[in-house]
């Protein structure tokens, strides 16, 4: 009944006179749920995270269709100042570097009392006191001694901890993670994730992981959206997912996961892990992207482009998918 | 503690370069051709033998070099600079006496420089292609190549006869009398041409620095973190970007120091400026050495001193380096 | 495909430094300052011959001012001594004090640089105290000292300008042997059995030069505003002829001859603006990736 936390249709980046970055890339998250974005870099996850927080890098880059919404509001007919306002309180994000997404000038108690004083006026004390507490929350033990520190006295996996008690200081209903592990150790990783999923079941929060690993993916997501050159290339729960791939760069990645390269899959002959990039944006053409990487490929898919098939709850966008596609 | 003994290693490096300046005056005493007593009574024409006579024994030129050494050390450290032959007085004294005003225009010329300059830089680095930008790149490239006497002259023609609201020479108009408020009001309207032409090249030179180091700042990640957390821009901008954006000025305004004491021995002569770069430039012509030299090592024990403020001004802006 | 071909052919192989040049030619800035330096270095090599006017003789009225008679077009100075003389004259001696003072001031800096970054350890310890030393030294009371101890010439002003000038080059020089040193190449080189020499003279220095040629322009032109502002002090050779000097001797006259410094100075600043647009100019082509900024 109530609008998902994050509900993305048909959303197109244009970068002015080159091309598409994003594509048609629809989904939604539910509330308190979690969505893993897999892809290879320069698939557009980013993108598409920057561009729900209308945080766009370039203004070369243009929206040029589709909605967002959170909660149910608009992000996109949102005047600049209610962006400005729901973020941090409405949704929020934390970056794939902690390090270097700290202000190095600042302490870490002043970076958090800056994020909870922004959604509540309060008196910088008791905003201290609250600080306190978030970081308690995270994880990091003695939290009153670290908040006068500087990012730079701070471990790694300590900063991102950082990263998302600023994040979660105004309780938004939605954390968008932007490969909130790619720069920490294993160890650190999985401590990260326990973190996540702690506030998650305490705040409700709903988070949309954008990541590269499809292990992470494993661990963390309830569904999963695998994009590819801008463009969702298969959508479902992640279960599912892993089990049965539809799409074969689903596939590929999948065979990237340690301990599941060896699994073999019924309906599709064996695939080594893929070879090839992505292709850069002004050498996409029309047909499917995928296709000068697919070992599946034929004629047709460099001709035509997939669409995006299935019942809704698991699509693929493949020729070859053989539920998709066929019907 | 840590803070205790980079302090420590500090004045004790200063120290080093102090001895080093000293030395270095008794060399160039030395080294320099005609009679050292001479050099020390200055080439005012007829000095009296007795005066050589007196300077002779008083620094015991007659003694082998490094008991020379060892006591103008001596002397040097008990604050004694020499002494000026031409003035007939310490050149400590004169140079304490022309401190001052010097200070005032080093002071104002510099603030302003990195007022306006970070001022000015934050600004075109909003508008990277704006024409705030380019008028930047030019008066800063123009700055850099105009001599900065000859600027100076430049503004002397234009208010002094063009458009005279501005005093072109001296700190103060005689003719005015009234309280302390009134005297400093003139002093602040004699200081404006030359605190300008001393500052307006750093200015130029600090606007490009900052231009620069905001857009590096701007597209950092921190600042996108900022961003994120739904923060107005002129909190971003103004905590966020600016704190990170003036660190590479403070260190090139500290390096340039000794630069810009020059620059105001220029500007001071132009405008007659009763400071201590005047003060050298009458020496020069005096050929007035003991006060020449005593400002230059008293210059660099500025320097030294002004090195250690902007070592401890950085190192409370940015809490990496403490 | 056959339109391609000749054009494809005429593509010479690229080289590092040919990009740079071509990268200069596109510089617009980097041209016009090439074209003021060479406008300047005419006047001074062939000025004299053109306008054999003897610069301290008085040949006018004092302070004529410009385009009142034809025997000052530029007007004359406080003591009816022709201007445009002065100007022309004084090219020459600008532009050598520049010269040998920039040479000097490369020459220490490079020699001091290098050694402190390539042996490192105590020399460089040894050799950044000195540099430290000399930086603490403002540089114009300094070299006001040299001057007026051993007696204002040409030789000694342009060896004063250039004892105070180096440290700044030193310090580049260093930064850059400490960035060149742990590159796999010169390892190589050493390993292949080069000595110290010929890491430091064949192998470092042309990979560190792209940076030192650009401050190199950049010290001539500040040479150049030294030697200017020692001349106006009263410290140039009073034996020839400089556009400091000039501005020097007629700045008690500034109101009523305004054109007297206005001149002379325009030329020190058309100069040195030659030599930064040219140091622009060469520090964009080597850093291409900057310019796109």
């Amino acid at each position: 009944m109530a609008s998902p936390a994050l509900r993305v249709h048909d959303l197109t980046v244009e970068l002015g006179g080159v091309g598409r970055i994003l594509d048609g890339v629809s989904f939604e998250l539910p509330r308190g749920q979690t969505l893993g974005i897999v892809g290879e870099s320069g698939c557009g996850k980013s993108m598409t995270a920057l561009a729900v927080m209308q945080l766009m890098p370039s203004p070369a880059l243009r929206i040029t269709a589709g909605e967002i919404e959170v909660a149910g509001e608009s992000m996109l007919r949102a005047s600049e100042r209610r962006r400005r306002a729901m973020r941090g309180s409405e949704l929020a994000m934390i970056f794939q570097d902690p390090m270097t997404s700290l202000n190095p000038l600042y302490t870490v108690g002043d970076q958090i009392v800056e994020s909870i004083r922004k959604n509540e006026a309060m008196p910088r004390r008791r905003a201290m006191a609250r600080a306190g507490e978030l970081l308690g929350a995270v994880g990091i033990p003695d939290p009153e001694r670290h908040l006068r520190e500087y990012p730079h006295q701070l471990s790694g996996g300590k900063r991102q901890r950082v990263m998302i008690a600023m994040a979660l200081a105004g309780d938004p209903g939605l954390l968008i993670a932007d490969e909130p592990t790619t720069a920490l150790d294993v160890t650190v990783q999985a401590q990260i994730f326990d973190v996540l999923r702690a506030m998650q079941a305490r705040l409700g929060t709903a988070i949309m992981m954008i990541t590269h690993d499809m292990g992470a993916v494993a661990e963390m997501a309830d569904r999963v959206v695998v994009m590819y050159a801008g463009r969702v290339v298969e959508e479902g729960p992640v279960g599912d997912i892993l089990t049965a791939p539809r799409h074969p760069y689903t596939r590929g990645l999948i065979a990237c996961i340690p301990h599941m390269a060896d699994r073999t899959f019924d309906e599709w002959p064996e695939l080594p892990a893929i070879a090839g990039t992505v292709p850069e944006l002004a050498d996409r053409r029309h047909g499917c992207a995928f296709a000068p990487r697919c070992p599946l490929a034929d004629r047709h898919c460099a001709e035509a482009a997939p669409p995006l098939a299935g019942a809704p709850g698991w699509r693929s966008a493949c020729w070859k998918d053989p539920i998709g596609a066929r019907q | 503690m840590h803070a205790m003994s980079v302090l420590g290693g500090r004045l004790a490096s200063a120290a080093t370069l102090l001895l080093c300046v000293i030395v270095l005056n008794f060399l160039m005493i030395h080294v320099a051709p005609g009679d050292p007593a001479a050099v020390i009574a200055g080439e005012m024409g007829g000095v009296s033998e007795e005066i050589l006579a007196e300077i002779r024994r008083g620094y015991g030129l007659d003694q082998p070099l490094h008991v020379q050494l060892l006591r103008y050390l001596g002397k040097v450290a008990t604050g004694d600079l020499g002494y000026s032959y031409y003035y007939n007085v310490p050149v400590i004294d004169l140079i304490l006496e022309r401190l001052g005003p010097t200070l005032l225009l080093l002071f104002t010329g510099l603030t302003f420089a990195i007022v306006v300059g970070v001022l000015l830089g934050v600004m075109s680095a909003l508008k990277p292609d704006g024409l705030l930008s380019h008028a930047i790149t030019v008066i800063s490239l123009v700055g850099y190549s105009a001599p900065v006497f000859w600027t100076g002259m430049m503004l002397i023609i234009v208010f002094g006869a063009v458009l005279p609201i501005f005093p072109i020479s001296n700190m103060r108009d005689i003719t005015v009398f009234g309280g302390p408020l009134v005297r400093a009001l003139d002093v602040a309207h004699h200081l404006v041409l030359p605190a300008f032409t001393l500052g307006v090249i750093y200015m130029a030179q600090y606007s490009r620095l900052c231009r620069a180091s905001m857009l590096e700042v701007l597209k950092s990640d921190y600042v996108r973190t900022a961003r994120a957390k739904g923060l107005s821009d002129r909190v971003i901008i103004g905590k966020h970007a600016l704190r990170n954006a003036i660190l590479p000025v403070i260190t090139i305004a500290g390096l340039q120091l000794g630069q810009i004491l020059s620059g105001s021995v220029l500007v001071e002569t132009v405008f007659n400026w009763p400071g201590l770069g005047t003060l050298a430039y009458e020496s020069v012509l005096r050929r007035d050495y003991p006060t020449l030299l005593g400002i230059l090592s008293f210059s660099a024990v500025m320097v030294i001193l002004i090195n250690m403020l902007t070592d401890i001004v950085y190192r409370l802006v940015d809490p990496r380096i403490r | 495909m056959t339109a391609d071909r000749p054009q494809a052919a005429a593509k010479k192989p690229s080289s590092p430094l040919r990009e740079a040049r071509a990268a200069f030619a596109r510089n617009k800035a980097g041209v016009l300052g090439l074209v003021l330096l060479t406008l300047v270095v005419a006047l001074a090599a062939i000025g004299p011959f053109v306008y054999p006017v003897d610069p301290f003789e008085i040949v006018s009225a004092p302070l004529t001012p410009p385009l009142h008679d034809a025997a000052v077009p530029l007007g004359s100075d406080y003591l009816g001594r022709d201007l445009l003389a002065g100007i022309v004259h004084g090219a020459r001696v600008t532009l050598f004090v520049g010269g040998a003072a920039a040479a000097m001031t490369v020459t220490i800096g490079i020699v001091i640089g290098a050694s402190a970054g390539y042996w490192g350890g105590r020399i460089d310890g040894l050799l950044m105290r000195l540099t430290e030393f000399f930086q603490v030294l403002p540089p114009l009371l300094f070299a006001m000292a040299l001057v007026t101890l051993f007696t204002p010439s040409i030789p000694i002003i342009a060896f004063a300008i250039g004892l105070v000038s180096w440290p700044a080059m030193a310090r580049l020089t260093r930064a850059e042997f400490l960035k060149i040193k742990p590159l796999g190449y010169v390892a190589a080189t050493r390993s292949g059995g080069g000595g110290d020499g010929y890491l430091i003279w064949r192998v470092i220095l042309p990979n560190a030069a792209p940076p030192l040629i650009v401050s190199a322009a950049l010290v001539v032109g500040m040479a150049i505003l030294f030697e200017a502002g020692l001349s106006f002090l009263g410290l140039g050779d009073p034996n020839v002829m400089s556009w400091g000097l000039i501005i020097g001797a007629n700045r008690e006259y500034i109101i009523d001859g305004w054109w007297t410094v206005t001149f002379p100075g325009f030329a020190v600043f058309v100069t040195v603006l030659g030599l930064s647009l040219i140091g622009d100019g060469l520090n964009d082509a080597f850093n291409p990736n900057l310019r796109e900024r």
